[in-house]
């Protein structure tokens, strides 16, 4: 039946694709050393990293969903300029290079600048700290979720939620109720997304956070330092520690995309 | 062909390809190689001499470079790759071997996996280890050091970071809050845009950056030697320019920048 659709020589591009894809990721499989790999996850030092960036990325993950889901549902709201405009700010950071983005919080946030400066004078310095570190992963995670959450709240029939206002729903119940229920496939894999990405962030990362032992060197900091430290064995295992981490989140979502769709 | 050959033989290429870059180099490490912060393609190319030199060079290269052009009229292209000096080792050992190396210690070539490509080494030039902080800095002693806020180190096996943990074991100092960063040059940033109070850098990159920073010497600390190091089969141009390196119009502009010569 799909034959009919599909014309056969698309396979030879997408199969180009595909191989430029895996090739890489295969190559890295291939390329560790298996046995050494258990007594290299558990060294103190990727230990460390491994707990650092699991903790920053929920913080920050938690972090983009308070602050994304309101941004997501007012600009399902919004039309016209304002909207544009604020669509076109919400995509930069999306396509900005990380070492920009943390160059950008340096400006911002860093101790030489009004907001970063202040917090420092009151004690609440945030510089080469975990918070830094959340501070850099919500920069670049909260465009992914609020583009995902936006494109699936925009997907919801707005008729049912007329109808909803329409039998006395408050506007607050119409979303707790009938939006947000609706568009939850968007705003899990946003949420997902947001972790995974931040998860991965490393330019930004050690522009504006520094490396430092256990307060800022998630585990892509521990992958470079390793790689300058003649030690691209440590490197290797601890990327492939990273992509295990990545397989888990796919998985996961897969499993509850799923489970919602079924309902 | 039906559906069922394209995809095995998709699967094929992809195990295949796998198979051929994880085989590329005796350890595995072919594929483990990192990207180059600057150009570094392989050598071989005709006429074109691969340079690589420490990040303490960053500024230095491109004037020897310019100045041996001038010097010589020799119009060969020189390619300049900048990186911390464990990483430049790291790429000659996954394949990127450069013809001409300069790294920021003696003890940085020690990691070269096949140290015979490379002819015997030459000692190049000397740099002293400072400490560098921002000029409005409170800080006047390296005695001050453990109030500091925060300190910028290189990575441990980054030549300037293996000679500012010697500093730190020697005086018996402990710090607070330390970053390693990747190279000296993001060390001397991280000084000049005051996001830590001191900074571990080379008397050469702390005069680089001028007024922004002073520079704090370090009493009883061995300075770095620089050395020279030529691939073997490097090619006629290549060895022209390492022995201008050596020569007496070399040695002026390395002193002009605050390296000592032999």
């Amino acid at each position: 039946m799909l034959r009919a659709t599909t014309p056969g020589w698309l396979w030879i591009p997408a199969v180009i694709g595909l191989a430029a894809l895996a090739g890489p990721l295969v190559a890295l499989f291939v390329a560790a050393d298996w046995q050494d790999l258990p007594a290299l996850w558990a060294r103190g030092d990727a230990r460390t990293a491994l707990g650092l960036s699991l903790a920053t990325a929920f913080a920050s993950t938690v972090v983009c969903f308070l602050l994304g889901l309101p941004l997501a549902v007012l600009l399902s709201r919004l039309h016209g300029t304002a909207l544009q405009l604020l669509r076109g700010l919400l995509v930069v950071p999306l396509v900005l290079s990380p070492v920009i983005s943390g160059l950008a919080l340096l400006y911002f946030w860093g101790r030489q600048t009004l907001v970063g400066g202040w917090l420092d004078s009151i004690g609440l310095g945030i510089g080469f700290s975990p918070a830094a570190v959340v501070l850099v992963q919500v920069f670049v995670s909260l465009p992914f979720f609020v583009v995902s959450a936006l494109s699936s709240i925009e997907a919801v029939d707005t008729d049912l939620e007329f109808a909803g206002a329409n039998a006395g729903a408050s506007s607050a119940q119409i979303l707790a109720h009938i939006t947000l229920p609706l568009a939850a496939p968007g705003i899990l894999v946003g949420t997902l997304l947001a972790f995974a990405r931040s998860l991965g962030e490393y330019g930004a990362t050690i522009t504006f956070a520094g490396s430092v032992a256990g307060r800022t060197r998630t585990l892509p900091l521990q992958i470079e330092l390793a790689l300058n430290s003649n030690d691209p064995q440590a490197a290797l295992g601890i990327s492939l520690m990273l992509i295990g981490l990545y397989l888990i989140v796919l998985v996961t979502a897969g499993a509850a995309v799923g489970r919602i769709f079924r309902h | 062909m039906g559906k069922r050959t394209i995809t095995a033989l998709a699967a094929l290429a992809l195990l295949l390809s796998g198979c051929a870059a994880g085989g590329a180099s005796a350890d595995g490490t072919g594929s483990a190689a990192s990207p180059g912060t600057g150009s570094g393609t392989a050598s071989g190319g005709t006429g074109v001499v691969q340079f690589a030199a420490a990040a303490s060079l960053t500024d230095m290269a491109p004037e020897l470079t310019a100045a041996y052009a001038r010097e010589t009229g020799d119009t060969t292209k020189i390619q300049i790759n900048l990186g911390a000096s464990s990483k430049l080792v790291q790429q000659a050992n996954a394949g990127e071997r450069p013809d001409v190396l300069i790294t920021a210690d003696t003890e940085a070539p020690k990691a070269l996996e096949k140290p015979e490509a490379f002819d015997d080494a030459v000692d190049l030039a000397s740099n002293s280890l400072v400490l560098a902080v921002p000029a409005d800095s409170k800080i006047t002693s390296a005695d001050q050091l453990e109030d500091a806020g925060a300190v910028a180190l290189c990575a441990p096996a980054v030549p300037c970071g293996r000679a500012a943990n010697a500093y730190l074991d020697q005086e018996g100092i402990t710090l607070d809050t330390v970053t390693e960063e990747d190279d000296v040059r993001s060390v001397l940033t991280k000084v000049t845009a005051g996001q830590v109070d001191a900074g571990f850098v080379y008397a050469t990159d702390a005069a680089a950056a001028g007024d922004t920073v002073r520079a704090i010497e370090l009493p009883h600390l061995k300075p770095n030697v620089y050395p020279l190091l030529v691939a073997g089969d490097a090619p006629e141009s290549a060895k022209k320019f390492a022995d201008w390196l050596q020569g007496d119009a070399a040695r002026k502009l390395f002193d002009e920048a605050g390296f000592s010569t032999p």
